[in-house]
């Protein structure tokens, strides 16, 4: 079976949420931890587990931003838990004893990326797991503590799960033989973004296999439909030591049916998705923006984006801001570097333009994390851009990437980040502007509640005014 | 007349370099948690019982991300004047004639930050008076460059996209950019002052102090082991410190052909392995479409966007 890797929310899984769920027990992805490893004994192998989780114990102690975090406490857990990681019999259990480490700093961006899972390894392009195009979201089971229900948020259009007849609003009540709403991490905090990945994990599969999904319509009877998990074609990025990423951006305009069912008229909104902040994306989202600066409002989906370089949240932001704008601030222990917009003045094609002043609308969920939320907060928090959806995951903290001695990579957060007031993005995640958070019945009924209200929302704005045909900001093509 | 330290101007473009490698790798935002933060987690693989016998001594005293103070070493006799060190410096790289013969290079190599992995070529263009284009290629990144054609400073960024630098940047841009600036220093160095002896990667080193940056020249060969610097960049000043090691003879002069740079508590390297003499062409500063649109765009109208404001 693959290893989990469905997208780079996947990564996050591999951190163990997937395992949290119990994945491994469903028979995909996670392989059985040994039932009762003996020591190692090699003094070999002893020394390079000591040294690997000295490396990782070091490296925490001198980047952390709060040296009182990592003072007399993580003093404490070297010495409860560098014996147990020397004696670790194999990888696994040594990357669990790191993980038991760095879980004590309840932080996200701390983890170990297994060495074979990076871009380097071979085959690790063919690790993606295959999609089924319909994403899931807990939402807790009124009247009974601890239980949730699992809720269709959305479906792709042309998906497996759309072929099956799955619909937004559907309650998934069991998939193969696992029932999705049972072992979640209770909490508000950084649980809900582990709950998100959960969802992600269990909605995705072995390509080409097949699974029984148990759903139940709004107001329907209960029924069995097969997914076919399909292969992810979409095109993978590589970057530093991290996994092959699918790496994708689309855009177009709102068709006449979407814009009459949300009451948006003959209103022109653009509407841009993609699922990660890697370099790939930059230069077509400058390239749809030469198209779309003339329209009435503009929509970025950043729904299930959980983040990638954080510096592309500045020249994305860009497009939107006049003038040089912070969207927060990052702090290390002895250095401070504001996340700063950059106007963006020129079409790809050179031609001089004016950054787009009208109404934005950036979409999100609690699979949003990382640089979505520096992006998404800082504009929020600017009063450039109305948010909409499901708060976001919480996880945002600038890290870096450190190989290590058995050659696993250690994702490190190495500076805290805040918006330019102050407030933490971290265990919190930006609050959208929904007038109220949507249930069931939203999406049974609207599709897609968040783009809904964002059009309804633009389509209350005033409309851009038509630049003349000399104007130059309608750049040649 | 054209002299410079040709030495200073590959480190300087370390400094500079090194702001779009903090952007592109120090900021990395990718999402985890910790392993084992979900509650409700089965039981992870356990790891044995651990041994009796004692743990290991811990690692060394914490490395602060800050650089840590200069030591301090004591002086016998008289320390030397800025004019002294500069003069040595210029002499030990190969003289004044040497240098007074060179009006740019062209000098190509390699960059690698081993922590992200990442591993590409790069390349620094410099020309009298002071013009400079330094280029660098990351896999997974793309082209990132900087240039000062001695009026306008610009970068071309895949993160952040095209952008033309502020005052601040400008103003260090062009002072880094001068290709006469060791010349001038040695005839005439202004400010600069030895602030004293100290030991700078465990070489005793003349710390001269310019402009509140701190440059350290070996003190028995002379040559330049590295410098301090704050470093402006769009996103606020960085503490910067750059090693320079592996001097080699580029023709009649003899420049280091490896840099360090430590920023952010990231490493980067730039290791040079081709130097040609007065071998620059004017394109190598010519301003991209984009950002000569962006120039004109700063002399029209106001800007259409709404000033980004607060929220309440």
């Amino acid at each position: 079976m693959n290893p989990v890797l469905p997208s780079l929310a996947g990564l996050a899984v591999a951190m163990g949420a997937l395992l949290a769920a119990g994945r491994d027990d469903a028979g995909t992805n996670a392989p059985a931890p040994a039932a009762t490893p003996s020591p190692a004994a090699d003094p070999a192998v002893r020394a390079r587990n000591a040294e690997t989780f000295d490396a990782v114990w070091t490296i925490v102690r001198d980047s952390h931003w709060d040296p009182e975090r990592v003072g007399g406490s993580w003093d404490a857990v070297r010495d409860e838990l560098l014996p147990k990681a020397e004696a670790a019999p194999d990888q696994d259990a040594l990357r669990a004893v790191l993980g038991q480490a760095l879980a004590r700093l309840g932080q996200s961006h701390f983890a170990i990326i297994p060495g074979e899972l990076s871009s380097a390894a071979p085959g690790a392009a063919e690790l993606l797991e295959g999609r089924s195009g319909a994403t899931l979201w807990f939402t807790p089971r009124a009247g009974e503590p601890a239980a949730w229900d699992a809720i269709v948020a959305a479906v792709e259009p042309g998906s497996p799960a759309e072929s099956a007849g799955i619909s937004p609003g559907m309650r998934v009540l069991r998939i193969g033989d696992r029932e999705p709403g049972t072992r979640l991490p209770p909490g508000d905090g950084l649980e809900r973004y582990q709950r998100a990945n959960i969802a992600a994990a269990l909605a995705s599969g072995e390509p080409g296999s097949k699974a029984t999904w148990r759903v139940e319509p709004m107001g329907g009877e209960a029924r069995d439909v097969e997914v076919t998990y399909a292969a992810d074609e979409r095109p993978q990025a590589k970057f530093a030591s991290l996994p092959p990423m699918p790496t994708e951006l689309t855009w177009r305009h709102l068709d006449e049916t979407e814009r009459e069912r949300w009451g948006a008229g003959d209103r022109e909104i653009g509407l841009i998705s993609f699922n990660i902040w890697l370099i790939p994306v930059a230069r077509p989202f400058d390239r749809a923006m030469d198209t779309l600066r003339t329209a009435d409002g503009i929509v970025i989906d950043l729904r299930g984006n959980p983040g990638g370089i954080g510096a592309m949240a500045m020249g994305i932001a860009g497009h939107f801001t006049a003038e040089p704008a912070s969207l927060g601030e990052m702090r290390t222990r002895d250095t401070k570097l504001s996340f700063t917009t950059n106007p963006r003045r020129s079409s790809t094609s050179g031609a001089a333009v004016e950054p787009y002043a009208g109404p934005v609308a950036i979409l999100v969920d609690d699979a949003s994390a990382s640089t979505t939320e520096i992006f998404a907060g800082g504009m929020q928090h600017l009063g450039r851009a109305r948010v909409f959806g499901r708060r976001t995951a919480g996880a945002a903290l600038p890290a870096m990437m450190t190989p290590l001695p058995n050659g696993d990579v250690f994702l490190h957060a190495f500076a805290d980040y805040r918006l330019p007031d102050g407030t933490a993005l971290e265990a919190t995640g930006v609050r959208p502007d929904n007038a109220r958070p949507y249930d069931r019945a939203d999406y049974a009924r609207e599709g897609d509640p968040a783009l809904a209200e964002a059009v309804r929302w633009i389509a209350s704005e005033r409309r851009m005014p038509r630049p003349g045909p000399k104007d130059p900001q309608t750049p040649s093509p | 007349m054209i002299t410079m330290n040709t030495v200073d101007r590959i480190a300087r473009s370390s400094a500079r370099t090194v702001l779009s490698t903090a952007a592109l790798a120090a900021l990395l935002a990718l999402p985890a948690v910790a392993q084992d933060a979900a509650p409700a987690a089965p039981a992870a693989p356990k790891a044995p019982a651990a041994p009796k016998a004692p743990a290991p001594a811990k690692p060394a005293a914490p490395k602060m991300p800050a650089a840590p103070a200069l030591k301090e070493l004591p002086v016998e006799g008289q320390k030397p004047s800025a004019k002294e060190v500069f003069t040595k410096h210029l002499e030990a790289t190969g003289g004044k004639a040497a240098w007074e013969a060179k009006t740019s290079m062209v000098a190509k190599g390699a960059i690698e930050i081993p922590a992200a992995q990442l591993k590409g070529a790069m390349s620094t263009v410099a020309a009298a008076p002071d013009r400079v284009a330094v280029s660098m290629e990351l896999p997974g990144i793309g082209t990132t460059s900087q240039c000062f054609d001695g009026t306008v400073g610009w970068s071309m960024d895949p993160m952040r996209g095209p952008a033309i630098m502020g005052e601040k940047e400008v103003s260090q841009m062009k002072r880094d950019a001068n290709f006469l600036r060791d010349l001038q220093m040695a005839n005439d160095p202004g400010a600069a002052e030895v602030a004293g002896l100290v030991e700078f990667e465990g070489t005793p080193c003349w710390h001269v102090k310019v402009d509140g940056n701190s440059y350290l020249y070996a003190k028995d060969t002379g040559l330049m082991k590295g410098m301090r610097m704050t470093a402006a960049t769009p996103m606020g000043d960085l503490p910067v410190t750059v090693l320079m090691e592996e001097y080699k003879d580029f023709g009649d002069v003899k420049m280091a052909t490896r840099s360090t740079t430590k920023v952010m508590g990231q490493v980067q390297v730039m290791s040079f392995e081709a130097v040609e003499w007065n071998a620059a062409k004017d394109d190598a500063f010519a301003m991209p479409a984009e950002i000569k649109a962006m120039k004109d765009a700063s002399k029209a109208a106001p800007a259409a966007a709404p000033a980004p404001k607060a929220a309440p």
